[in-house]
């Protein structure tokens, strides 16, 4: 559901060695009992100091011309960008980050407060292993055999000695431990390029390809054909603000490490799938 | 005609050992293999971060202090600055080069600096590996430890002046370099660099007004 929003909060933690969200699944149990989350202390004042600047560089001049040639620094290709909506897009995103900073990010430390780390890390378990239909399904539909076969073991123990996914007994196994997946990664799988960017409300960053992903994910979803529709949201927003308890700051880091927060968003979107469609 | 043999004999010997310091300079980046050029720095920042003394609030600015020493040495902050930048650099003036490289290494420095000292939770780093990709590059492979996730976070680093030095950190696959080329690109296809160094001071600005 907000694979959205905790890709696109990716990017601050730049240098990071605190990096950002959403490992899904296997990692989700490993909770360690530890101390309150960075619920942001106020790091402290004073502007560092003035780096010493670019003198000891040898030629800036040369460095000019063959900026990328000289020593074929960046590896990571661009990722074009198809962004037709954009006006549209960056009001979502601004709605998206007064969302945030307005509710989900104080309802998460509050229940984050009350709610011992314990329960809330099975609550993740339980809701990633209630979405197995769609990483099974999205791993069938690419052949991938071996991680389907994976996804099933993993969901018939986890359901059954795991109490109904709440415990994930795969959590430090590494050789179960596969990419997640999805019906947005098995149409790139198929060649269906990404289409333009979009932004969707309380959502997040989506493509048009990733979008038709998530709507077939949601048939796939068993939370989807929980009694009524409500309850259907409501466990959904109470997904959300469970998984945002263990990621207060990742979204804050990544907007105080940009210039523009709504391009660093989209960039890290798109290299994030990019980089899961070729895993 | 002696004193112009001399002379000549003379800058032979100084390219002589000219070229022996450049040679002993880059066979010691080669000795110190980059896991172990990063592994020493990083254990280190997370000891400071991890240690008891710096607890108090009033301790944080020393803690700053001895974290951006350490990182400032590992960061090859002017590498990444050209690079994030990427073929727009050439419009740029020397002086706006030496002004743009150093407020974004500010900005680098705090946000990075903030995040970490502001939320750091006993994350752990696990280093994976290590590819040196030649005798220019080479990448570090780490995992970010969470509460209930990891990240892996990749280190791009090439050797300056003998020491391993980071140019890239990919986490999950994303790119800060790209990143914030991406950025640049969109802001200089609109903005000359002036307007672009004026942003982000000023952004440097009120974080640090925010900070206080």
């Amino acid at each position: 559901m907000n694979v959205a929003w905790r890709l696109g909060l990716l990017l601050a933690l730049a240098l990071a060695p605190v990096g950002c969200a959403h490992q899904k699944g296997d990692r989700a149990s490993g909770y360690a009992p530890s101390s309150p989350v960075g619920v942001a202390v106020p790091a402290s004042d004073a502007p560092l100091e003035k780096p010493p600047v670019a003198a000891a560089r040898a030629d800036p001049a040369a460095a000019d011309l063959s900026l990328e040639e000289e020593f074929d620094l960046l590896d990571t290709p661009m990722v074009s960008v198809s962004d037709p909506l954009a006006p549209w897009n960056r009001a979502m995103f601004q709605f998206n980050d007064k969302l945030y900073f307005w509710l989900l990010k104080p309802v998460s430390q509050g229940y984050r407060a009350v709610v011992p780390g314990l329960a809330r890390s099975g609550i993740e378990n339980f809701f990633n292993n209630l979405r197995t239909p769609i990483r099974f399904v999205s791993n069938v539909l690419q052949l991938k055999g071996r991680e389907a076969t994976i996804e099933l073991g993993k969901f018939m123990i986890n359901s059954t000695w795991g109490v109904l996914g709440f415990g994930n007994l795969f959590a430090s196994n590494e050789e179960t431990t596969i990419p997640d997946t999805d019906l947005g990664l098995m149409l790139a799988h198929h060649g269906v390029g990404s289409g333009p960017y979009v932004v969707w409300p309380i959502l997040g960053p989506y493509t048009l390809r990733d979008t038709v992903g998530w709507i077939g994910g949601l048939a796939l979803d068993p939370v989807t054909y929980f009694n009524s529709t409500a309850v259907s949201l409501g466990s959904r927003s109470f997904y959300m603000i469970n998984y945002y308890s263990f990621r207060i700051g990742d979204y804050e880091g990544i907007k105080d490490a940009s210039i523009d927060p709504y391009l660093a968003t989209r960039d890290a979107y798109l290299q994030y799938r990019a980089e899961k469609a070729k895993e | 005609m002696l004193r112009k043999a001399g002379g000549a004999v003379a800058t032979r010997f100084i390219l002589a050992i000219l070229i022996m310091v450049l040679a002993a300079r880059q066979a010691s980046a080669q000795e110190i293999k980059p896991i172990d050029a990063l592994r020493g720095p990083l254990d280190s920042a997370l000891a400071i971060l991890q240690d008891p003394r710096y607890r108090s609030g009033s301790e944080r600015e020393a803690q700053k202090e001895r974290l951006w020493e350490i990182i400032r040495k590992v960061f090859d902050f002017e590498g990444i600055t050209m690079l994030a930048v990427g073929q727009n650099w050439k419009l740029f003036s020397p002086e706006q080069k030496k002004v743009f490289t150093d407020v974004f290494t500010t900005r680098l420095g705090n946000s990075y600096l903030n995040k970490i000292q502001g939320s750091f939770n006993n994350e752990r780093v696990e280093f994976l590996s290590q590819e040196v990709l030649s005798a220019s590059k080479a990448r570090v492979k780490t995992k970010i430890i969470r509460e209930v996730d990891s990240i892996p976070v990749d280190y791009s680093v090439r050797p300056i002046d003998g020491a391993w030095r980071i140019y890239d950190v990919v986490i999950e696959g994303v790119s800060l370099v790209a990143n914030y080329r991406s950025q640049f690109n969109d802001i200089l296809s609109k903005d000359s660099p002036d307007v672009l160094i004026e942003r982000v001071r000023s952004q440097n600005k009120a974080q640090e007004k925010e900070k206080k």
